[in-house]
């Protein structure tokens, strides 16, 4: 397959992804409303930034629609429960953007490789559905004590400090 | 290896979440950064991109210009990734109906190839196989990069045309050939008769002449004999037009009057006169064939500001009584002085003049201004006709005409002035 095709299939799963998640959350009224309708929108119209410029400033787009839920679920417009769909959705437009900047213009895609990239996604897709659905659990979970919570505290920390250990040992090898 | 852009993103996204979670006081939206924290802390514990081991084998290793071959990359991985490669072409080879990049999806221990067709467009000895490879872990989180040199060796040799008649050498070489010689001696060609002496062979009486006259005559033949013909290059400049080039219309002239004068068992020998002296001294048979390929494919203009001489070249490589074809695009004085130089020290001289002209009407700064393009036709013109005042055959040719008939209208100029 041509790469070309399969840029613009990328380009249109990756708009109709933005669409729907910097869409989602505008639905309030007022001053707050309108911010979070400037920040989707911004993110929709950044989205091109990454597809025109062979993907960079990917990192913009996410961080727009990234500010556009948090001002929408702390001003209670959404749902606790969207941040599942949110996550996932994110994730993937985050996938499909960097597939889009890897694939050279003009190349022949074997079908393994994108069964291959497509396994990928539908990976962490559901990898972000089950991680979320877990940490909306937590979140209802009430700790009896505070050594408990401390311990459990520890224990984040010192799961978010492993990534980047593990990336300084890995370079100091290599 | 390097990281991906990725890995500083996702790590930024989850970082952010987290806090954000944090100062909000709103532990949910932790899960919107979880899952790029899952991706990182998985996609580390895999293992790095692996070495991927490529062979590229060609189906032919020599073709003329214009044909296609096929090159087979074979690509072999310990772990299974996604194998993004571009293979780089030289100048001269191109793809036929493919991109030159692909990606490719690897599985463990299973060897894969691809066929791609390649078009040699240009002569020339190619070094092929330059690869250019991108690997990643399962994850895309880091990436390595690899290029991998040339490997297999490709030999274009130049196309050839098909000629129906050769220049003709004004002179023979002693050794037995298909030409007809212009002395006298034993062969086969009927010359003229003379009387007999003391030790002719009564079998060459003429008696038809001899009983008329009563005086014995004998027969005399033209004995046949081979010629020595020279291909002198002049490669102290040229004018070329992307892909195409007053060398490379030369170099084919000379792949074909090699060929030609070689299959009438002629000995050729090739002078490349240019920045750098190269020579072939002149010899027959199909290893001299392929000697004179191999040098062709070698010739190339090289700049240079010395000003040579015939007398650079050894005598061996310029033999006497020999027909020299000189293919030069007459631009650079040093070559035009050293085809004077040949004539006047008795050289049999024809020069074909690949005309530079059509480089300079397409030339990509636009069109060239008549005035000057007049004058140098002019000065073109008037430049054949001093060659031809010295006894030179000079043919102006275009790439687009055939070569036959500018063969043919240096063999009539010289069957006018000989």
């Amino acid at each position: 397959m041509s790469s070309a095709y399969l840029r613009l299939a990328i380009a249109a799963v990756a708009l109709g992804v933005e669409t729907a998640l910097s869409v989602y959350p505008m639905r309030g009224d007022g001053k707050i409303g309108l911010l979070i309708d400037c920040l989707g929108a911004a993110s929709l119209f950044t989205l091109l930034v990454p597809l025109l410029w062979r993907g960079r400033g990917v990192w913009l787009p996410l961080l727009l629609l990234g500010a556009e839920y948090v001002t929408a679920e702390a001003s209670g417009q959404v749902g606790a429960g969207s941040v599942i769909a949110y996550s996932i959705g994110l994730i993937v437009l985050c996938e499909l953007l960097f597939w889009f900047a890897e694939l050279p213009r003009a190349a022949s895609v074997d079908a393994a490789a994108i069964g291959g990239r497509l396994f990928l996604l539908v990976s962490i897709g559901a990898a972000a559905a089950s991680l979320s659905l877990v940490a909306l659990f937590a979140t209802s979970v009430r700790l009896g004590s505070a050594l408990a919570g401390l311990l459990l505290g520890a224990f984040a920390a010192a799961a978010l400090l492993a990534i980047p250990l593990r990336l300084i040992r890995r370079h100091g090898r290599g | 290896m390097s990281r991906s852009p990725k890995l500083a993103l996702y790590a930024t996204l989850a970082a952010a979440s987290f806090i954000a979670a944090l100062a909000l006081g709103r532990p949910e939206l932790a899960g919107l950064g979880a899952p790029f924290a899952l991706v990182l802390a998985v996609g580390l514990s895999l293992p790095p991109p692996p070495r991927v081991e490529t062979t590229v084998r060609l189906s032919r290793e020599r073709v003329l210009e214009g044909e296609e071959i096929v090159a087979e990359l074979s690509f072999s991985a310990p772990e299974t990734c996604e194998l993004q490669l571009a293979l780089a072409l030289p100048r001269g080879i191109g793809s036929v109906d493919e991109p030159e990049s692909f990606v490719l999806g690897l599985r463990r221990d299973r060897p894969r190839s691809i066929p791609v067709s390649l078009g040699c467009e240009r002569w020339g000895a190619y070094q092929l196989g330059e690869l250019v490879l991108r690997t990643g872990d399962r994850a895309r989180l880091r990436l390595a990069d690899r290029r991998i040199k040339a490997s297999a060796v490709l030999r274009v040799y130049p196309s050839r045309e098909r000629l129906l008649a050769l220049v003709k050498p004004l002179e023979t070489q002693p050794f037995a050939g298909n030409r007809v010689s212009r002395t006298k001696a034993e062969g086969i060609e009927f010359a003229d008769i003379r009387p007999y002496v003391r030790g002719d062979r009564v079998r060459r009486i003429n008696w038809r002449a001899s009983s008329r006259d009563r005086v014995l005559y004998v027969n005399q033949q033209h004995p046949e004999r081979n010629a020595d013909v020279i291909l002198f290059l002049d490669n102290f400049a040229e004018a070329r037009q992307e892909s195409e080039g007053t060398l490379d219309q030369a170099i084919r002239a000379a792949a074909t009057l090699a060929d030609h004068y070689l299959a009438v068992q002629d000995r050729v020998g090739v002078v490349g006169f240019g920045g750098i002296v190269k020579w072939l001294t002149p010899a027959s048979g199909t290893l001299q064939a392929y000697r004179i390929a191999e040098a062709l494919l070698e010739t190339e203009v090289n700049f240079s500001y010395v000003w040579k001489r015939i007398d650079v070249l050894p005598p061996r490589s310029l033999t006497p009584q020999a027909l020299v074809i000189a293919l030069s695009p007459l631009l650079d004085e040093r070559g035009m002085y050293a085809l004077v130089d040949l004539r006047r020290r008795g050289f049999d001289l024809a020069v074909v003049d690949v005309s530079p002209i059509p480089f300079a009407n397409a030339s990509a700064g636009g069109a060239p201004d008549p005035q000057a393009l007049r004058l140098w036709r002019l000065w073109r013109e008037t430049l054949h006709l001093r060659y031809r005042e010295l006894g030179v055959a000079v043919t102006e040719w275009t790439g687009g005409e055939s070569l036959a008939k500018v063969v043919e209208e240096v063999g009539a100029f010289r069957r006018f002035v000989h």
